[in-house]
């Protein structure tokens, strides 16, 4: 990605035997490769995220989508990742076709069948300030995701899987670098964020029509996942067999998790929590009226329920902030201040204020 | 071969091996070389001819293709774990195989020589073939791959293969291009160098990572091949492997740190120098910076 300029100044015509003058752009550019390159290891000790995003772009819409994976589906998925540096072997094309799980040239079926039977949830649809070619707005996409993981403590030190459907953005991914000068310059941006949080993007390729981040670009709900056959189901665990490291390495991080639901402002008696324990859920739940030290407007507690949401990654948590100061038919109160267009109010009413403060609160915690 | 009136034979020079005052053989086999289909070439137009399963094609192309060290980044380790790397290489690998007799006239060396000089000269003469042949000029033929040649390198990989594969699993061998191998073994063969790495954790015995990369030197040692004692390593928890510096204790890999501050030191004195001059030469080789 670095080397951009340096391979566009060692093309210009003319005897590669007669001094020629190294343009300040090159000279940056390999200035920055000497910074850079003590960090250009591979740390070995990075397992897989467990979740799977998939992204796709219009020339105006962008749209990041994810999913659960499970041990067994990270280890298929590894076992048929294209690899580093892969996109460049292109000598023998077709060579791979013939074994079991290799890369394929052409389209890898079973996973587009397993990406239709998987159900996705939106992770963010946004619209391009710029107009600009559909590959280059697929390569904004993946340092939109770069970005977004690199604010995760979560997804440092791990590597992550992609799905796309450009293979333009797929192969300067995989290689490192692009002929194209624009989409170089989108991943040189990306490049020292994924250096310094150690993240590695495993990247594939599937076609537009199976990829679930498509739905997110023109306006539509996110489809619905087709139900699962058990040939994939099958498959999946073949491949999961086949490959016992990876697997175990996995199975040891992620396979033991036990489920935790986290319900705040849970009230005295936490009805929702006692129906999750019933179906075996370990269930936290927090309330000032069951305990005075779980106030929530308390930064220290705030810090110490982010630190939880961190260790303990629950899969699912249920926060409902008292709202009565939020009710539209408290306008009769000659206190009530809130507006459509001033939600918050002014702040001053005792009542107002507290229901701004845990409305501000339970946005951190769903951030 | 003749090419325009003249006969393509090849030249040879040597250059010095590392480690040793001995010369390595090159072969100037360029024009030849230009000439020739290339191993898969010929491959893709066997297997179409006589319809090989693709499985057999996917297998031949498995065992002739290189490793290459980018796939030691897929290498995975849990943090307790330490690698087990052992290495071998075999000496003069490409001067142990012979080319059939039917392709000595591919291997031509330098101009026709008169053989009534070769013989004034000294020249062995086994057989009195060449006292028989007197009145015709000869040319000399190599008999062996030699570097150079653009089919010695996949063919020779090939025989590495075949000879490493006795002990081993096709599943653990390593090619570039095809899928890394699933366990905790991987092994590879680099034309003349192997290489067994394996990933043991605190209790576990190193015994499985020893007795496979013992089997394969056994197996060179049945098939009459030699190793280079000074050059193989035994159970190391950190290697340089075929160019990418595996390390325990970091538990990474990447570029060979020492060659590396070489390289950024000499990039940097580079660009020190244009910064002044506001120009370089293009041709580095040789340049007083390292």
């Amino acid at each position: 990605m670095l080397m951009d300029r340096i391979f566009q100044w060692i093309q210009m015509p003319g005897s590669p035997h007669k001094p020629r003058r190294i343009t300040r752009a090159v000279q940056d550019e390999l200035i920055g490769l000497c910074l850079l390159a003590p960090f250009m290891r591979t740390q070995l000790a990075s397992p897989f995220h467990d979740e799977v995003f998939a992204s796709d772009a219009t020339l105006v819409k962008g749209s990041l989508v994810k999913a659960p994976l499970t041990p067994e589906e990270i280890t298929w998925l590894w076992r048929r990742a294209p690899q580093r540096a892969g996109a460049v072997s292109l000598e023998f094309p077709g060579r791979l076709c013939a074994l079991e799980g290799q890369r394929s040239p052409t389209v890898d079926f079973a996973l587009q069948e397993w990406v239709q039977r998987r159900q996705f949830t939106t992770v963010c649809n946004y619209t391009f300030k710029r107009i600009r070619h559909v590959n280059i707005q697929e390569s904004l996409l993946i340092r939109t995701l770069g970005k977004l993981l690199s604010r995760g403590k979560q997804f440092h030190n791990k590597r992550v899987f992609l799905l796309l459907d450009s293979q333009v953005a797929q192969g300067a991914g995989l290689r490192g670098r692009a002929s194209s000068h624009l989409l170089n310059r989108v991943f040189v941006s990306l490049m020292p964020v994924l250096l310094a949080c150690n993240i590695k993007l495993y990247v594939f390729w599937i076609q537009s029509l199976t990829n679930p981040g498509d739905d997110g670009t023109r306006d539509k709900p996110l489809r619905r996942a087709l139900p699962m056959l058990d040939t994939v189901v099958k498959a999946v665990k073949l491949g999961a067999e086949s490959c016992p490291r990876i697997f175990s390495i996995h199975k040891e991080l992620y396979g033991g998790r036990e489920k935790v639901f986290i319900h705040y402002f849970a009230g005295e008696n936490d009805v929702l929590g006692e129906e999750f324990r019933k179906f075996g859920w370990i269930v936290i739940a927090y309330d000032i009226l069951r305990n005075p030290a779980h106030d929530i407007t308390d930064k220290k507690f705030l810090n110490f329920l982010i630190e939880e949401i961190r260790r303990l990654r629950p899969q699912a948590s249920f926060l409902g902030p008292p709202c009565s100061s939020f009710s539209s038919w408290l306008y009769m109160q000659p206190w009530f201040s809130r507006t459509e267009s001033k939600p918050w109010g002014d702040n001053e009413h005792p009542k107002e204020r507290q229901g701004n403060t845990l409305l501000r609160a339970t946005l951190v915690l769903i951030d | 071969m003749w090419l325009h009136g003249e006969l393509l034979s090849a030249g040879v020079f040597g250059v010095t091996k590392k480690l040793t005052s001995l010369l390595r053989l090159i072969v100037d086999r360029r024009r030849r070389n230009a000439c020739e289909a290339s191993f898969y070439q010929t491959l893709r137009r066997l297997g179409a001819i006589w319809e090989l399963p693709d499985e057999l094609m996917a297998d031949i192309v498995h065992m002739s293709t290189l490793p290459h060290a980018s796939q030691l980044c897929e290498f995975m380790m849990r943090s307790d774990e330490h690698f087990s790397i052992w290495m071998d290489d075999v000496s003069d690998y490409y001067y142990r195989w012979e080319w059939p007799k039917a392709m000595l006239k591919d291997n031509l060396l330098g101009e026709p020589l008169d053989t009534r000089r070769l013989l004034d000269r000294g020249a062995r003469d086994r057989g009195g073939l060449l006292e028989s042949l007197s009145a015709e000029p000869v040319v000399a033929a190599l008999r062996c791959p030699a570097m150079g040649d653009q089919k010695a390198a996949t063919l020779s990989q090939v025989g590495h293969a075949a000879i490493a594969l006795r002990h081993c699993e096709q599943r653990d061998w390593m090619a570039y291009g095809f899928q890394v191998p699933p366990g905790s073994i991987w092994k590879g063969g680099y034309i003349d160098d192997a290489a067994t790495i394996g990933a043991l954790g605190p209790g576990d015995s190193v015994e499985p990572v020893r007795a496979s990369a013992l089997q394969t030197r056994e197996s060179f040692k049945e098939a009459g091949f030699e190793m280079k004692r000074e050059k193989s390593l035994e159970d190391k928890r950190g290697a340089v492997v075929w160019g990418g510096e595996l390390s325990t204790k970091r538990l990474d890999v990447g570029a060979e740190v020492p060659k590396m501050m070489a390289l950024i030191c000499l990039t940097v004195a580079v660009l020190v120098i244009c910064r002044g001059a506001g120009c370089m030469s293009a041709p580095l080789e040789g340049a007083p910076l390292c």
